[in-house]
């Protein structure tokens, strides 16, 4: 929900005091002079989380448990992304059916966090309501299978992770305890209902209204040889880039700005660029399954596609993934003989990539003989965004600029979530304060 | 009777509806803890004719106030019960409740007014009082409905 407050008086000013429908505060800064963009600020002003800080002295076991409460939405991603780096520090190779279970976990959350922004944050925007409540009133048929889809794949979250929101069965070498595939099987039902009608969503999706707006980004996501990746692969760009999760640091550079309390992540020597839905869409539209794929054309989302606006649709195809994927494996699954693998603790320094619903997540650990933590590096999805969201709003404007401020307003709330920014991952409201000279 | 104490437990005044549904349940009562999405209240209204929500809130009153009353005849101001902006609170869930047509016969809010959310800060005096009574009351209500 947006609070537009319009002050566009003497002083030349346009606020919006409370942007709604991302996660956490912060303000959106934009300063136009004689209808050109000066200066466009995402500035993000909730405190530092400092969980990077909080985490040397700990055992390396207790880091996804410690770093899941980082996000409510994503804590599958925090808890991934630190037992992969765990297990290339210490060189475990986890069971197949242990790999298909976290995907599987994955694969629930992509399904939740999907659909919540899909439908309750961003289709708002599209069919001009204010709220989710309002969209419900008109659609309600869109919006209860929308709360049964996200049900499903909170269902999946709390059968394999203990609980809905920060799972609890998750542990370095595997789970805490895997499920029997009778235990399983009760979902099958629910997917095929599931797959059935996230594909007909799209198709509803592609009919809204999108605003005529390409960039020349450079999309960054995991590429796997074989699936569409989530929990590993290298790291690849349409510039490029073709990395290991290893050189990361090597590639991509955090700077420090004024106007924000979250980082802003650059590619060295090029600048900005995207992650998410839309990055692993282009990157990796070939892995994809038959039926997303079908899913796309339905709605009409191509290779390539440069408008964000369209990372809704991306998003929408991605859920019909997760769920195909989450049938695949659920009915592929034998229980691994050991719910984890066995290893043996000593120092040493990993790093690991997976992809978050809102895009790659990277991390940083070393510890010593005894596992204990010496130093954590988390880069979220968020901070590599937000110096592309600017860019975005930098070469939006000029092209809405002469519209009335209200209008203006709600196409530059529209073009954030068009990354589905969480804030609070990223260090976190969103004011938009729009200045004329 | 479904009774669903709403908040979190590890941030002081917030987990008044927690402990409320702790209190019930040591009395022997069913009662519901709900610390996660809103929309998920929605689901489980589906399952009673007859619902209490306890939860922390904020509406300027002095800390430890009791609120209580039926969402269905008054809307519940914006905000009021609002938990995070990314998710969806009571507030969100009442209204998606009703445009959806999905609201329980009856249904029974407690607020319970918070002042303090600090992380790993325990409630207020004011707020475990304010715990004490909604339990009394909760109790009476639902041995009522049972006798």
């Amino acid at each position: 929900m947006s609070n537009p407050v319009e002050t566009r008086k003497k002083s030349g000013t346009i606020r919006v005091d409370y942007m709604a429908r991302v996660e956490g505060e912060g303000a959106l800064l934009i300063k136009l002079k004689a209808d050109r963009v000066q200066d466009v600020k995402l500035k993000i002003f909730e405190p530092p989380r400092l969980f990077e800080a909080l985490l040397p002295g700990r055992h390396f076991l207790e880091v996804p448990d410690i770093t899941a409460r980082i996000c409510g939405i994503c804590p599958v991603a925090y808890q991934m992304t630190a037992v992969h780096a765990m297990e290339r520090a210490l060189g475990i190779t986890v069971d197949p059916m242990v790999r298909m279970l976290r995907r599987l976990l994955y694969a629930a959350e992509w399904i939740e966090s999907h659909v919540l922004h899909i439908y309750m944050l961003h289709a708002p925007d599209f069919l001009g309501y204010r709220d989710f409540v309002e969209l419900a009133k008109d659609y309600p048929k869109q919006a209860t299978e929308a709360l049964r889809l996200k049900k499903l794949g909170n269902r999946i979250m709390a059968l394999l992770g203990g609980r809905e929101i920060h799972p609890v069965s998750v542990t370095v070498g595997g789970f805490y305890k895997t499920p029997s595939k009778a235990d399983l099987q009760p979902l099958v039902e629910e997917l095929k209902w599931a797959l059935d009608t996230a594909f007909a969503k799209a198709k509803f999706l592609g009919g809204f209204e999108y605003p005529d707006f390409e960039q020349a980004y450079e999309f960054v996501a995991l590429s796997h040889p074989s699936e569409y990746a989530i929990n590993e692969g290298r790291l690849v760009s349409n510039k490029g880039l073709n990395i290991d999760a290893s050189q990361y640091e090597d590639h991509f550079v955090e700077q420090h700005v004024k106007h924000s309390n979250a980082l802003h992540s650059v590619v060295r020597g090029r600048g900005a660029y995207q992650v998410g839905p839309l990055a692993r869409f282009n990157l990796n539209y070939s892995k994809l399954p038959e039926v997303a794929r079908q899913a796309a054309e339905s709605c009409e989302l191509r290779v390539p596609c440069l408008n964000p606006f369209k990372s809704i649709l991306a998003r929408a195809v991605e859920t019909v993934f997760a769920i195909d994927e989450a049938l695949r494996i659920i009915q592929a699954y034998e229980p691994p003989p050991a719910p984890k693998a066995s290893y043996e603790v000593r120092a040493a320094t990993g790093q690991a990539i997976t992809e978050a619903p809102r895009g790659i997540q990277f991390n940083r650990y070393s510890f010593d003989e005894h596992g204990i933590i010496l130093s954590a590096r988390i880069v979220p999805p968020t901070s590599q965004n937000q110096k592309r969201i600017e860019e975005d709003l930098r070469e939006l404007i000029p092209s809405i600029v002469n519209q009335p401020i209200e209008e203006l307003t709600r196409r530059c709330e529209q073009a954030v979530r068009n990354y589905d920014p969480c804030i609070s991952c990223a260090t976190h409201f969103l004011k938009v304060k729009l200045e004329r000279e | 009777m479904l009774i669903i104490g709403c908040g979190n437990l590890d941030r002081a005044d917030d987990a008044a509806g927690i402990l409320v549904a702790q209190r019930l349940r040591e009395q022997g009562l069913e009662a519901v803890e709900h610390s996660g999405d809103g929309l998920a209240l929605v689901d489980m209204w589906n399952s009673a004719d007859d619902v209490i929500v306890i939860d922390a809130m904020v509406s300027g009153a002095s800390v430890g106030a009791i609120s209580a009353w039926n969402p269905v005849t008054r809307q519940i101001c914006e905000g009021r019960l609002r938990c995070s902006t990314h998710d969806f609170g009571p507030a969100e869930a009442v209204e998606l409740a009703r445009v959806l047509d999905r609201l329980p016969q009856r249904i029974q809010f407690y607020g319970i007014e918070a002042a303090n959310f600090e992380p790993g800060a325990e409630p207020s005096a004011e707020v475990l009082a304010a715990v004490d009574q909604v339990v009394k009351e909760i109790a009476v209500a639902a041995t009522s409905a049972i006798l």
